[in-house]
């Protein structure tokens, strides 16, 4: 797709006007799966390629074309979530508040108040990486968490960002991130185990 | 005679909850202990930790998969938004 409009020379860009149509969607998908609201992601993928319209001069062919804008959106994600995060008053995290799914969590040796019990997975993650309706699943699993929660996740986990990058991004402190991270994994385990490995058990159940 | 079990006093949620700050910070040996203590005995907070190392694994992996998966069937821009970032690009081009 890309190939069309690369030139011979790696060292420079293609045409900006085909720039839309080669990588418009490339770019979109991963905002979205970032951000999680279209409009803003469209946004963001207008301000990437107009700040590589700005910083072409500076493309160096160090790298693709492609990994060129991605690392550029990325970084107005970032930037984008900062001002976010600046503007928005910081609510006060009880250690002890409970998360909806904390009331899921067992207490001593799987006996848990709802019975539910965590169940194998049938997994080979090679295969499971291929499906595209799992990438949709995982997508749906962290729309669904409040955005603040779902963005410390993917900015550890994705851009693996440590600790004080993330706390500085979300104004948070470590043991705020900390707890919102323990509920982030317990919602996404507890969202997919539902809406996709299928395996939440009864009691009952031997396992 | 005092079970075993007894003298494994975390909770299968605060083990949960040791087992994500590993992820984040270095445990003291006390929790390692104690965490290590509690695998052992308590298989859905093995699988619990399992699951949720596929699940980082496949975050991690995302950005490799819109690459496979671009040609086929995902989220597309809108042709309104195609075109408004056409023209945005091309005002800024003048």
């Amino acid at each position: 797709m890309s190939d069309a409009n690369e030139q011979a020379d790696p060292r420079s860009l293609s045409d900006p006007g085909q720039w839309v149509e080669a990588y418009g969607d490339y770019l979109y998908r991963h905002a979205l799966f970032r951000l999680r609201d279209s409009e803003r992601a469209q946004d963001m993928v207008q301000e990437t390629l107009l700040a590589a319209l700005r910083a072409r001069d500076r493309f160096a062919g160090r790298s693709s074309e492609r990994t060129w804008l991605l690392g550029i959106l990325k970084h107005k994600i970032i930037d984008h979530l900062r001002v976010q995060y600046r503007e928005r008053p910081i609510s006060e995290f009880q250690e002890d508040e409970g998360d909806q799914t904390d009331e899921e969590l067992f207490n001593r040796f799987g006996h848990g108040k709802s019975g539910v019990h965590i169940g194998a997975w049938q997994a080979d993650p090679a295969k499971l990486l291929e499906q595209k309706d799992f990438w949709r699943t995982l997508e749906q699993c962290l729309r669904a968490m409040p955005p603040r929660m779902a963005e410390a996740f993917t900015l550890r986990t994705l851009e693996e960002m440590n600790t004080d990058e993330v706390c500085n991004i979300l104004r948070v402190t470590a043991t705020n991130l900390n707890v919102m991270l323990f509920r982030a994994r317990n919602r996404l385990r507890r969202c997919l185990e539902i809406n996709w490995f299928q395996t939440a058990t009864q009691p009952g159940d031997r396992r | 005679m005092k079970r075993i079990a007894d003298m494994a006093a975390l909770s299968c949620k605060a083990a949960t909850r040791l087992a994500s700050d590993r992820m984040e910070r270095r445990l003291t040996w006390g929790e390692r202990i104690g965490l290590g203590f509690h695998k052992a005995m308590c298989l859905f907070c093995r699988r619990w930790v399992a699951q949720t190392e596929l699940l980082h694994q496949a975050v991690r992996a995302y950005d490799q998969a819109v690459e496979r998966h671009l040609d086929s069937d995902g989220p597309r821009l809108s042709p309104e938004a195609r075109e408004h970032i056409k023209a945005a690009l091309r005002a800024s081009h003048e």
